[in-house]
C-alpha cells in the first residue's frame, strides 16, 4: 500500500512539473500575423505610434516566452506572455484600422489639392497668355513660362505618386505646384502693372 | 518504512530540489534588459536612421535568441551561462550605443536640414532673379518645387524623405551655379580683360584728342560713363539685356553687344517708346565676322539673324536687366545725355573694367 502511494505521489509530481505550462504558440502566430497585416496596410507610415506600440508588445512577449523557457518545468508560467501577445494582437489590429483611416484621409486631402493645383496651373497659363508682350516684359514672361513648365512636370510627378498610393508625397507635391502657380500669377500681374506705368 | 524506501524518498526529494532550483540559472533579468534596449531601438526608428548598423545588431540579437532558447532547453547542469552573460553584456552595450547614435542622428538631421533648406531656398531665389532664359528658369523652378516639398516633409518630421529630396535639389542648384559660373569665365580671362581695357583707353584717348564727348558702358557694373575731352564727366546707372553677362551673338539672345560703336541716329520723344533713344551702329563689321564664323562652326543656329536696333534709351532705373540688349537709363539721365549726344559719338561697350 505504502509503496503504491509513493509511486502515485511521484507520478503526480512529475506530471505537475512537465504537463502544466505550455508555450502559447498559437497566440504568438496570431500576434505576428496581425503585425504583418498592419505593416502591409502601411501602419508604420500612417499609424506609426500605434504600430510601434504593437511591435514593442510582441517583442516583449517573445522575450517573456524565452525567459519562461529558461525556467524549470515546474515553475514555468506563460501567463504574462499570453497577456502581452493578446495586447500585441489587439494593438496591431488597431494600428491596421487606424492606418486605413489615416491613409484615406490623406488620400482625400491629396485629391482636393490635386484639383486645386490643376486649376491653379490652368489659371496661371491663361493669365500668362493674356499678359501684354513688349520689350520690357518679354524676358519676364518667357521666364515665367519656364516656371509653368516646371510646375507641369511636378504636377505629373505628383499624379504618379497618387496613382501609386504614395498619398503623402502626392499631397505635398500638389501643394507645392499650387503655390508655384499662384506665385506666377502674382508676378504676371506685377509685370502688367509695370507695363502700364 | 524500509531503508530502501527511505533512500528512494530522499533521492526523489533531492532530485526534485535540483530540478526546481537548477544548478545553472539563465540570466533572465539581463535578457529582459536587452529586450528593453531593443525596444528603445525600435522607438528611435534606428532601422530607418542607421539601417546597416541596426541590421548587424538585429542579426546578432536573433542569433543570441536562438542560443538562449537552446540553452533554456538544456539541462541546468550543462548550461553555458557564463558565455551567455558575456554575450548579453556585449549586446546590451552595443544596443545602448546604437540607440544614442540614432537619437543623435535624428536630431542632427533635423538641425542640419533646417539650415540646408533655408540656404538653398535663398540660393535658388537669387538664381531666379538672374536666370531669364526659359530653360534655366525651368531648372530653377524644378529645384524650388523640390525644396518646397522637402520643407513640407521636414515640418512633418519625415527627415529621411527630406534627405532624398534635398539631394536632388542640391544637385540642381549646383548645376545652375556651375552654369552661371561658366557665363562668368570670360570675366576672368586675361586676354579679354586686356581687350576691354584697351577699348576703354582708346575711347578716352579719342575723346581727349578730339575734345569731344564719348560714352563707355561697363556691363558687369551696370554703368555708363560720359567722357568729355578725356575726363569723366558723369556716370549713369544702366539696365542692360536680360542675358547681360554674355556678348551678343544673334537676335533674341538677350545680350548687350561688346565693342566700339557710334551713335547712328537720335530719336526724340515722338520716335521712340522709351522716352529718348540713341541708335547705335550695331552690328559692326567685326560683329558680322563673328556671326558668320558662329554659323560656320555651328554654335549659332542656321536660321538665326544677327539682330539690330541696339540703342541707349530711357525707361531705365528698374534695377534689373530687362532689355533685349539695349542700354536703358533713367529718363532724367537720358534727357541730359540726349541733349549733348551727337551722331557719330563713340559708344564703347565692355564687359568689365578691372584695375
Amino acid at each position: 500500500m505504502r509503496k503504491g502511494t509513493m509511486l502515485v505521489l511521484t507520478l503526480c509530481i512529475l506530471l505537475l512539473a512537465v504537463g502544466c505550462a505550455s508555450k502559447p504558440v498559437e497566440q504568438q502566430t496570431g500576434a505576428q500575423k496581425a503585425l504583418e497585416d498592419a505593416r502591409s496596410a502601411e501602419a508604420d507610415l500612417y499609424a506609426a505610434e500605434l504600430y510601434q506600440v504593437a511591435s514593442e508588445s510582441l517583442k516583449a512577449a517573445e522575450a517573456e516566452i524565452v525567459t519562461q523557457d529558461g525556467n524549470s518545468a515546474f515553475s514555468r508560467d506563460y501567463e504574462k506572455a499570453e497577456e502581452l501577445l493578446a495586447a500585441a494582437q489587439t494593438q496591431a489590429e488597431n494600428a491596421r484600422v487606424s492606418a486605413a483611416t489615416n491613409k484615406e484621409r490623406v488620400r482625400a486631402e491629396a485629391e482636393v489639392e490635386q484639383a486645386e493645383a490643376e486649376q491653379a496651373l490652368e489659371t496661371a497659363k491663361t493669365t500668362l497668355s493674356k499678359a501684354p508682350r513688349g520689350k520690357g516684359t518679354k524676358a519676364d514672361l518667357e521666364a515665367l513660362a519656364g516656371d509653368l513648365s516646371a510646375a507641369e512636370s511636378a504636377l505629373s510627378d505628383a499624379r504618379s505618386a497618387y496613382a501609386n498610393g504614395s498619398y503623402r508625397d502626392a499631397l505635398n507635391g500638389f501643394r507645392a505646384v499650387k503655390e508655384k502657380c499662384q506665385g506666377v500669377c502674382s508676378e504676371v500681374e506685377q509685370a502688367i502693372q509695370k507695363k502700364k506705368i | 518504512m524500509s531503508r530502501f524506501r527511505m533512500r528512494c524518498c530522499r533521492l526523489l526529494i533531492l532530485g526534485l530540489l535540483l530540478a526546481v532550483t537548477g544548478c545553472r540559472q539563465l540570466p533572465s533579468q539581463q535578457w529582459e534588459e536587452l529586450q528593453s534596449t531593443r525596444n528603445e531601438l525600435l522607438k528611435q526608428e534606428t532601422e530607418r536612421y542607421l539601417p546597416d548598423k541596426y541590421r548587424d545588431f538585429d542579426n546578432r540579437f536573433e542569433q543570441f535568441r536562438l542560443r538562449y532558447s537552446r540553452q533554456a532547453s538544456t539541462s541546468s547542469l550543462f548550461r553555458e551561462v557564463d558565455e551567455l552573460e558575456r554575450t548579453l553584456e556585449a549586446l546590451q552595450m552595443e544596443g545602448r550605443v546604437l540607440a544614442t547614435e540614432a537619437i543623435e542622428r535624428r536630431q542632427k538631421l533635423q538641425a542640419d536640414q533646417r539650415e540646408q533648406i533655408q540656404w538653398i531656398e535663398e540660393s535658388l531665389a537669387s538664381l531666379r532673379e538672374v536666370t531669364f532664359s526659359r530653360s534655366l528658369r525651368e531648372a530653377t523652378s524644378e529645384a524650388q518645387l523640390k525644396v518646397a516639398q522637402a520643407r513640407a516633409f521636414w515640418e512633418q518630421g519625415n527627415y529621411l524623405r527630406v534627405e532624398s529630396l534635398m539631394a536632388e535639389a542640391q544637385a540642381q542648384n549646383d548645376s545652375l551655379l556651375a552654369e552661371m559660373e561658366r557665363a562668368r569665365l570670360r570675366y576672368r580671362d586675361a586676354t579679354v580683360i586686356r581687350q576691354w581695357r584697351a577699348w576703354h583707353d582708346e575711347t578716352v584717348a579719342w575723346s581727349r584728342r578730339n575734345q569731344a564727348l564719348a560714352l563707355v558702358v561697363d556691363k558687369y557694373n551696370r554703368k555708363a560713363m560720359l567722357f568729355g575731352s578725356g575726363k569723366l564727366i558723369k556716370e549713369y546707372p544702366a539696365d542692360l539685356g536680360w542675358n547681360r553677362l554674355k556678348d551678343k551673338n544673334r537676335q533674341g539672345d538677350g545680350a548687350t553687344p561688346e565693342g566700339k560703336y557710334k551713335v547712328e541716329a537720335k530719336k526724340g520723344a515722338a520716335q521712340t517708346r522709351y522716352f529718348r533713344a540713341l541708335l547705335l551702329d550695331y552690328p559692326s563689321p567685326s560683329d558680322w565676322v563673328t556671326f558668320r564664323k558662329g554659323k560656320q562652326e555651328g554654335w549659332i543656329e542656321a536660321g538665326a539673324h544677327i539682330g539690330g536696333l541696339i540703342e541707349v534709351h530711357g525707361r531705365g532705373g528698374q534695377g534689373r536687366d530687362w532689355t533685349e540688349g539695349c542700354i536703358a537709363l533713367e529718363d532724367e539721365d537720358m534727357a541730359g545725355l540726349f541733349q549733348v549726344a551727337y551722331v557719330g559719338m563713340p559708344v564703347t561697350i565692355v564687359g568689365e573694367l578691372v584695375e
